[in-house]
Parts: C-alpha cells; sequence; structure tokens
C-alpha cells in the first residue's frame, strides 16, 4: 500500500468492567479485545470474523467511540480517536457511520423513517426544511425505497425494508467508513441477498470502506477483500480474502468455514466428518 | 373472495396492523366506561375549580354568624361552618386550592424529576452513583415529616405547601425515570443516535423520553391524587394554609372540632377528598391498563387456542394414500382461516400434506409469510386466536388429533409431539433451574420420584452434549450460552421421547458454529430415539445439512416435495430454485448475488391462480387462470416445460 490507510488499528485492547465499587473505585475487569491490529484503505471492503464472545463487535464499537481503548491506538485519517473522550468531534461522527444488526432495535420506534434520516441531515449540513426533504427522499431512493416510506414508523415496515433505512441513515451524513456490524442475520435468506447486493453497489458508487463483522463466512467474503478470523479477544488468520478462503492456514478458520451450511445433500457426510476432527482438533481445554 | 379483492388497496399488512393498534389505544381507553367517567370527572373538577367564583353562591369567607353550624338549607345547600360561612361555596373554592395546589407540586416534580432521571439514567458515571446515594438518604426520612421539615423551613402558604410535596415526588419520578432511561441506553437506537453526532439533549429528550413517556404519563396521573392527599392532609394537621384560605383539609379540621354540634359538616369535604383522590388513581390504572394492553392480550392469545367446534368425519375413511407402519404424522388437507374484513375470512393455509415418518428429518422450507410457522403450530392445534383451523385432518398414530378436545390434546402435546422455538431463552422459565425445568414434566407425564427425575435430567442434559451435567443441571437459564440454551430446549423436549419434534427455526438465531453443531445434534438424536423431526426454516443450507426430505411453502401452500437431493440439486418449481440461488453459500465473489425480487405478499393479495405468478420470471397467463394442484410433487403447470439445472 502506497498510500497512509483509511483506519489503522495497532495493538488495540478493550476491557470491561466486571463490578464497582460502591461509590468510588474500579473493580474487577476482563479483556475483551487484546493485541488486534489491522488497516482499512479508502474505499476497501474488511471482514472481521468469529463466533459471538470473540471480541468482533467490541472492536466495531470501539472505533465507533462506543466503547473506551485501554491500550493500543486507532488512527482514522491520521488523528488519533482513542483520546476523544466524551466528545467525539462532529467530523467525526460524519466520516465513521455503522448499520447494526438488528433493524428492529436500532431504529427507534416512536419515530417516522422521515424523522429518524432528517435529523441527521440538519445536524450535519443544516439543511433548511425543503432540502432536508430533498435530500431525504435522495437517501430513499439510493436504498431502494419509494419516497412514501417516509411517513412510515419503523414497525410498518417489513425487515428487509427497516435495515434500508438503517443503511440510508448511515449513508446520510455522507461517511468515508461503514461499520457494518452482522447487517444481515437477523433477516431471511431470501432479503440477505438483496442487502448485500445493495451494500456492494453502494461500496462501489459512493467509494465507501466497510468494517463487516459477522459470524457467517459466507456472507463475508461477498463483500470484502481482507478478512481477520478472531478467536477470544484476538486475531488468529488475518489475509486477503479469496487466499483464506480457499487455502485457510489456522484450523479454527478451517473449523468456522465447514461450518457454514452448503446447499448440496450430497457432500453432506464427508463434511460432517471434517467438522467433528476439525471441532476436536480446536476444542478449547 | 371478492370483498378481500376490494381492499387490496391497502399498502401492505404491516402498516394496516400498526395503525390499528395506535388507533386502538385512543379505542382501548374510550371502551371502558370506568374510564370515560374518570376522566370527564377529572374534566369536571377542574371545571369547578377555573369557575369557582362563579359558581359558587357566596363569598366563601363571608361570615353569617347569625346561621352558624347549620344542616342543609334551600339558602345554603350544605350547610354552614362554625363562623356561618358557606360550606358549598367554600367546598368549591377548596377544589381550586386542591387542584392547583397538587398540578403545581406535580407540574414542579416533572419539570425537576424527568430531566435530572433522564441526565443521571443516560449518562451514569459517579454523577448517578452521588445522585443515587442522596436520594436514597431523602427517601430514608417519611414523606410525611420531610414535607413537615421543608415546611418549617420555607414558611406556611400554598406555595410552599407544594413545593414540599414537589420535592417528594421530583425524587421518586428521578427514580423512575432513571431506571426507564438506564434500560433504553442499552438499545442499539441509541447507539445508532450517538453515532449520527446528536447532541446529547436530542438524544434524551427526542428519542428516549418519548419511548419511555407512557409509564411516566401513568405514575403522574395517580401523583396527583396522592398529592391532593398530602395537601389535604397537611391542612388538616393545621400546618398548610393561612386559615381563610378554604380548603378541603381544614373543612375537614373543622368538621372535626365541631362533630359533635353538627356531624354533617365532615361530610362534604371527606367525600370531596375520597372522589377527587380515586379519580386520579382510576385515571392512572386505566392508562396503564390502555398502554400495556396491547402486549397482554397478545400474550394471552398466543397461548389460547381455537379449533372447528365441528369434528370432521368424513376424512376419517377414505384416504387414497397408502400408510406404511413407519409413518406416525399424517396431515391432510389442513386449511386454517383468519377472520377479515366485516364477515368474510382469509385462509392462510390452504389444502397443506404432509407425512412424517420415524427416523426421518423433514425440512419445512420458505420466507416469512409463507405459513410454515403456522403449519407448526396448527399440527398443534395452537393456531392462535381469532384463526381456526377451518378443515382437515392431523392423524398422529391411529388418532385424529382434529377431533380431540383441548384436554386430550394437551396429553398429547408434550409427550408424543414436541415443539422447540427459535428463542430458546424465552422458552425457559429464569426464575427456575434446568434441573427443575427438566425433571417437572418427567414427574408429570411419566409419574417418576424426585430422585429418579433428577437422574434422569442429568443423564438428558450429557445426551444433548452439555458438558458436565451434573453439575449444570443446578445452573439458571441466563447461566446459559445461546447453543446451550437450545440444547437444553431439546433435552427437555425429548424428556418424555415424543414421536415427533416439531422444530421451529431452532438455529437462526445461532452462530454458524453452533448452529452446526445443534444441526449434527438432532441428526443424531433424531436416529438414536428413531422419532420423526419437522424442521422448519428460511434457509435452504440448513435443509441441505440436516433434511431426508424436503417441503417448499410459499403463500400458504406447499409448492414443492421431494427427497432433499431432489429438490436441491434439480429444482421444479420456480419458487424452490429461486430460493436456492438465494441462499449465500461459501464461494468466490460473484459481483451480484442472485436475489428473489419482493417479498410474500400479504394473505389477502394471494391471487386466484399461481400465487408466486406475481414474482415469477416465467409467469404466463395460463398461470393466473385457476388454482394450481399439486402434480408430481410440485405445484406449477409450466414445470415440464421448464428445466431448471442447479448444481449447488
Amino acid at each position: 500500500m502506497t498510500h497512509d490507510p483509511l483506519l489503522k488499528v495497532h495493538n488495540l485492547a478493550v476491557s470491561y468492567r466486571l463490578d464497582r465499587g460502591i461509590l468510588v473505585g474500579r473493580g474487577r475487569s476482563v479483556d475483551a479485545v487484546k493485541q488486534v491490529s489491522f488497516e482499512i484503505a479508502a474505499g476497501q471492503g474488511f471482514g472481521l470474523v468469529g463466533e459471538s464472545g470473540s471480541g468482533k463487535t467490541t472492536v466495531g464499537r470501539a472505533i465507533l467511540c462506543l466503547a473506551s481503548a485501554a491500550d493500543g491506538s486507532i488512527v482514522f485519517d491520521g488523528r488519533e480517536i482513542t483520546q476523544f473522550g466524551h466528545h467525539v468531534p462532529l467530523g467525526y461522527r460524519r466520516d465513521v457511520q455503522v448499520v447494526f444488526q438488528d433493524p428492529r432495535s436500532s431504529l427507534n420506534p416512536r419515530r417516522t423513517v422521515f424523522d429518524i434520516l432528517g435529523q441527521i441531515v440538519q445536524r450535519h449540513f443544516g439543511s433548511s426544511k425543503q432540502q432536508t426533504a430533498v435530500q431525504v427522499s435522495h437517501l430513499l431512493d439510493k436504498v431502494g425505497l419509494a419516497s412514501y416510506h417516509a411517513h412510515r414508523y419503523p414497525g410498518e415496515l417489513s425487515g428487509g425494508q427497516r435495515q434500508r433505512v438503517a443503511i440510508a441513515r448511515a449513508l446520510a451524513t455522507k461517511p468515508r467508513l461503514l461499520v457494518c456490524d452482522e447487517p444481515v442475520s437477523a433477516l431471511d435468506v431470501s432479503t440477505q441477498s438483496q442487502i448485500l447486493n445493495l451494500l456492494t453497489d453502494l461500496r462501489r458508487d459512493l467509494n465507501l470502506a466497510y468494517l463487516f463483522i459477522s459470524h457467517d463466512l459466507a456472507v463475508v467474503r461477498q463483500v470484502v477483500d481482507f478478512v481477520a478470523v478472531m478467536r477470544r479477544g484476538r486475531i488468529v488468520e488475518a489475509g486477503p480474502s479469496e487466499a483464506l478462503y480457499t487455502n485457510p492456514t489456522d484450523p479454527y478458520t478451517k473449523m468456522l468455514l465447514s461450518s457454514v451450511p452448503d446447499s448440496d445433500p450430497r457432500r453432506r457426510e464427508e463434511r460432517r466428518a471434517l467438522r467433528m476432527s476439525l471441532r476436536a482438533a480446536t476444542a478449547l481445554p | 373472495m371478492t370483498d378481500v379483492a376490494v381492499q387490496v388497496a391497502e399498502p401492505s399488512a404491516d402498516s394496516s396492523m400498526a395503525r390499528d393498534s395506535r388507533k386502538g389505544l385512543r379505542w382501548r381507553l374510550l371502551g371502558q366506561p370506568l374510564t370515560v367517567i374518570c376522566f370527564a370527572g377529572i374534566a369536571v373538577l377542574i371545571g369547578v375549580a377555573l369557575f369557582a367564583p362563579v359558581l359558587a353562591p357566596f363569598d366563601p369567607n363571608f361570615a353569617d354568624i347569625a346561621h352558624r353550624l347549620k344542616g342543609p338549607s334551600s339558602t345554603h345547600w350544605l350547610g354552614t361552618d362554625v363562623l356561618g360561612r358557606d360550606s358549598l361555596s367554600r367546598l368549591l373554592y377548596g377544589a381550586r386550592t386542591a387542584v392547583v395546589t397538587s398540578f403545581e407540586a406535580v407540574g414542579l416534580a416533572i419539570i425537576v424529576g424527568i430531566p435530572f432521571g433522564l441526565l443521571i439514567g443516560y449518562f451514569g458515571g459517579w454523577w448517578d452513583r452521588l445522585a443515587m446515594r442522596a436520594m436514597d438518604i431523602l427517601q430514608s426520612i417519611p414523606s410525611l415529616i420531610f414535607a413537615l421539615a421543608v415546611i418549617a423551613v420555607l414558611g406556611r402558604g400554598a406555595n410552599q405547601i407544594a413545593i414540599a410535596v414537589a420535592i417528594v415526588f421530583a425524587i421518586i419520578l428521578i427514580r423512575i425515570t432513571r431506571g426507564l432511561a438506564l434500560r433504553e441506553r442499552e438499545l442499539l437506537y441509541v447507539d445508532a443516535a450517538r453515532v449520527s453526532g446528536l447532541a446529547s439533549s436530542r438524544i434524551l429528550f427526542r428519542e428516549i423520553l418519548p419511548n419511555i413517556v407512557g409509564p411516566l404519563i401513568v405514575e403522574t396521573a395517580i401523583m396527583l391524587g396522592s398529592a391532593i392527599m398530602i395537601v389535604t392532609m397537611l391542612s388538616f394537621l393545621g400546618l398548610g394554609l393561612n386559615a381563610d384560605t378554604p380548603d378541603w383539609g381544614s373543612m375537614l379540621d373543622d368538621a372535626r372540632q365541631y362533630q359533635a354540634m353538627q356531624p354533617f359538616m365532615a361530610l362534604p369535604p371527606g367525600l370531596a377528598i375520597m372522589f377527587a383522590v380515586l379519580l386520579f388513581n382510576f385515571a392512572g390504572d386505566s392508562l396503564r391498563d390502555a398502554l400495556m394492553g396491547t402486549q397482554r392480550s397478545q400474550a394471552l392469545r398466543r397461548r389460547k387456542t381455537t379449533r372447528s367446534t365441528r369434528p370432521l368425519t368424513h376424512f376419517g375413511g377414505n384416504n387414497g394414500t397408502t400408510r406404511t407402519d413407519a409413518e406416525v404424522l399424517n396431515v391432510k388437507d389442513l386449511c386454517v382461516a383468519f377472520p377479515y374484513g366485516k364477515k368474510g375470512s382469509m385462509e392462510i393455509l390452504s389444502g397443506v400434506e404432509f407425512s412424517l415418518r420415524r427416523g426421518e428429518v423433514v425440512g419445512l422450507v420458505g420466507e416469512s409469510g409463507s405459513g410454515k410457522s403456522m403449519t407448526g403450530l396448527a399440527t398443534l392445534g395452537l393456531v392462535p386466536t381469532p384463526g381456526i383451523i377451518k378443515r382437515g385432518e392431523i392423524r398422529l398414530g391411529d388418532q385424529n388429533l382434529i377431533a380431540m378436545s383441548d384436554a386430550e390434546l394437551n396429553k398429547v402435546r408434550g409427550s408424543e409431539i414436541a415443539m422447540i422455538f427459535q428463542d430458546s431463552v424465552a422458552g425457559l422459565s429464569p426464575v427456575h433451574t434446568i434441573g427443575q425445568q427438566l425433571a417437572e414434566p418427567l414427574q408429570v407425564h411419566q409419574g417418576l420420584s424426585k430422585q429418579d427425575a433428577a437422574k434422569r435430567a442429568v443423564e438428558l442434559l450429557s445426551l444433548v452434549g452439555i458438558p458436565d451435567a451434573a453439575r449444570r443441571i443446578h445452573d439458571y437459564p441466563h447461566q446459559f450460552s445461546g447453543g446451550m440454551a437450545q440444547r437444553a430446549m431439546i433435552a427437555m423436549a425429548l424428556s418424555c421421547g415424543p414421536k415427533v419434534l416439531l422444530a421451529d427455526e431452532p438455529t437462526t438465531a445461532l452462530d454458524v458454529t453452533i448452529q452446526a453443531q445443534v444441526l449434527d445434534l438432532l441428526g443424531d438424536l433424531t436416529l438414536k430415539f428413531d422419532m420423526a423431526v419437522l424442521l422448519i426454516t428460511h434457509d435452504m443450507g440448513v435443509v441441505a445439512e440436516t433434511c431426508d426430505r424436503v417441503l417448499v411453502m410459499y403463500a400458504g401452500e406447499i409448492v414443492e416435495e421431494g427427497s432433499a437431493i431432489d429438490v436441491l440439486t434439480r429444482p421444479q418449481h420456480p419458487y424452490s430454485r429461486a430460493l436456492l440461488a438465494a441462499t449465500p453459500r461459501n464461494e468466490a465473489r460473484v459481483g451480484h448475488l442472485p436475489t428473489v425480487p419482493g417479498t410474500v405478499p400479504p394473505p389477502w393479495d394471494w391471487p386466484t391462480g399461481c400465487r408466486f405468478s406475481p414474482r415469477c420470471p416465467h409467469a404466463r397467463e395460463k398461470c393466473l387462470a385457476a388454482p394450481i394442484p399439486l402434480k408430481n410433487g410440485v405445484r406449477c403447470i409450466r414445470a415440464d416445460e421448464l428445466e431448471f439445472a442447479h448444481d449447488p
């Protein structure tokens, strides 16, 4: 890579407090993420894969300034972001956006789609009422929704439509990096491919960089150029995605790959035997 | 069917239902006569307070010494007090004091308590801890004594009383608001708002507040009632207002002093206090019922079952299919309908037929809204009201489940036929250990002793692959991970050795690795228990990994059935093919993934002909003419013309 990367995570550690003192004091804590390092170039797709509890979501939250780093650095476009504290600059909020897993809880049920999108447009671009309305219908168009959807509440939309609204919300600030935390896991298989296609198109059209977090390697493969596999807070294997998928070296990566359902029932028995042996090989003490 | 077609103009199923539920709040409030009376009463009380000078026949402080301590008369309807002042006029002006003081107190409490509670709940940290400890100390003082202390500092008067009451209420509101804000803070929409760069004040008041305002409204309604009580109590004790301000508390105090001479005096203020407090309490209660009503009635509905009252015997003898010994469950012509519109009904399952054999896993696959979960529920006789099973036959061995009473069905459910669901943690009771929950049905259904049941519970738990089962049996569900909870649910379903297991999306909420483990386990147990499993899923990959046979479902109909290998490698129905193509597979990037455009339409939008035709790229005019029969395992009249080769 000749240019500086858009995002550079170096030796990141994040810990969670298990308990706290009565009034003051720190209590015990546990490391959710340890020594995690990776880079994402502008317009690049980067996948972070692992089981629940592997710390992949925590990495995403640290980048979004929703969790604070205990150690290490996160540099976005030349700026150190672990030192922002409580006051995250609006410029950073504009550049880095998120799409969460479950659009049912990530959209405020009491506000219409127009309110959800409009307030962000106004906040970041100070648009007039008329401009906001234009922008909102433009955003809806970009994610494949019609302008009449603007006056719906999230409860009135289907799962796929809600996730489109969540993507529109992320695009409202014109970001450069999109953190996608399990964006299709809560959706029907047939809707999953619609959303994945949308994300692929948006990346091409808007030159977005993705941090794509998922437990499903098959889903990640369709959208990213680089993949890192996480287990128990650490990265166990990383590399260009096709190389990692076709020739995994770590047994844990192999085990994850063997768990992805295959739609050919004829290979069932041999896959199952492979899974069993890999499971035994990677079992934790 | 015609009146259904007229209403197709509705934009979507979801939207009309959501609108109904919002309209529902107002309707539920107005539908209860007691509620209407309460709100009317409150309106009258406020009206009296506003127009007391117009309504009162006398000046409340005009003393007619000549007519002191009189009972009701034509001039003084409610009699006079010790100074000969008109009781009715004092009562009306007293309403004004009560309403103004209590509204002032609650208003102040809202202005201070809700924002402060939101702030400490949302930001947390040492601010929160400090504030909470301070409030713990304040709340340890009885509120009446606390109010007395405030009055001692501030002096007497209506405003002072309001402030004293407001402080007590503000503390309560801070606690409630903080608790609600703490819960909301964990939800993703708040995280999303933070990432969007919205100002904290906006997040607090525009995002969080609207979501917690319901319980707060209920609380403040009840507080208004308590405020009236505390204000009258204080003035009854002679600590509140100046002597010439008419109020119900001091009227009651006067009545107490002169009750030997004029016992009637206590009646008007006493009743006024009682009714005012009752009005606000009932109003609060009915608001609470109306706000929570949706959730509660839905939860109830889910458990109730409705079946056609007429037993369907005419299917009994002459079914054409040959039944083998291995066949344990046979479903024929199952139709489920829900009322729709004024008198009509819509079918959401039409003529569903399938059979399950011992030792076999059958996949029932389709998108959301295809009717696959309803098929599972109907098989157990658990159609949610107001739905009914219109027609059909469900044979389990020699018994027809449709003709059974609820009591008979209950015996079958859990012992011969069992079901597991997607959200396994929700299916487990949080206050009982896994062991207790496993052992209880064994004691009830199989009559095992307590020790034997506990021993069997350990066996079952290790059977589903939970390590160290003898120790984990004492754990509570929250100590189990998602995959382990699903295993425990399977253990529970298997505890009575069922012949049939219905599994509704058992792995959808799990990681792929855990999913693979649970599916492998399910395959093993099917053989070990020699049972029949119906695996309901939206994922063709899951079908391919686990199932022997497949039923593909679309819009309440089975559109294709066959062996897993046939259907997954040579799908004949365009829907099966589209669904299979859209399943993300572990293969190199393809640019654009194939999709099934659109979604399953709501039942009232289903076409008369082929129900998939609006989304089918191969649809022709002849597809729309009439319902398509299931022929050679496919519900498509062009199946012979269309040759689909699929290479997974």
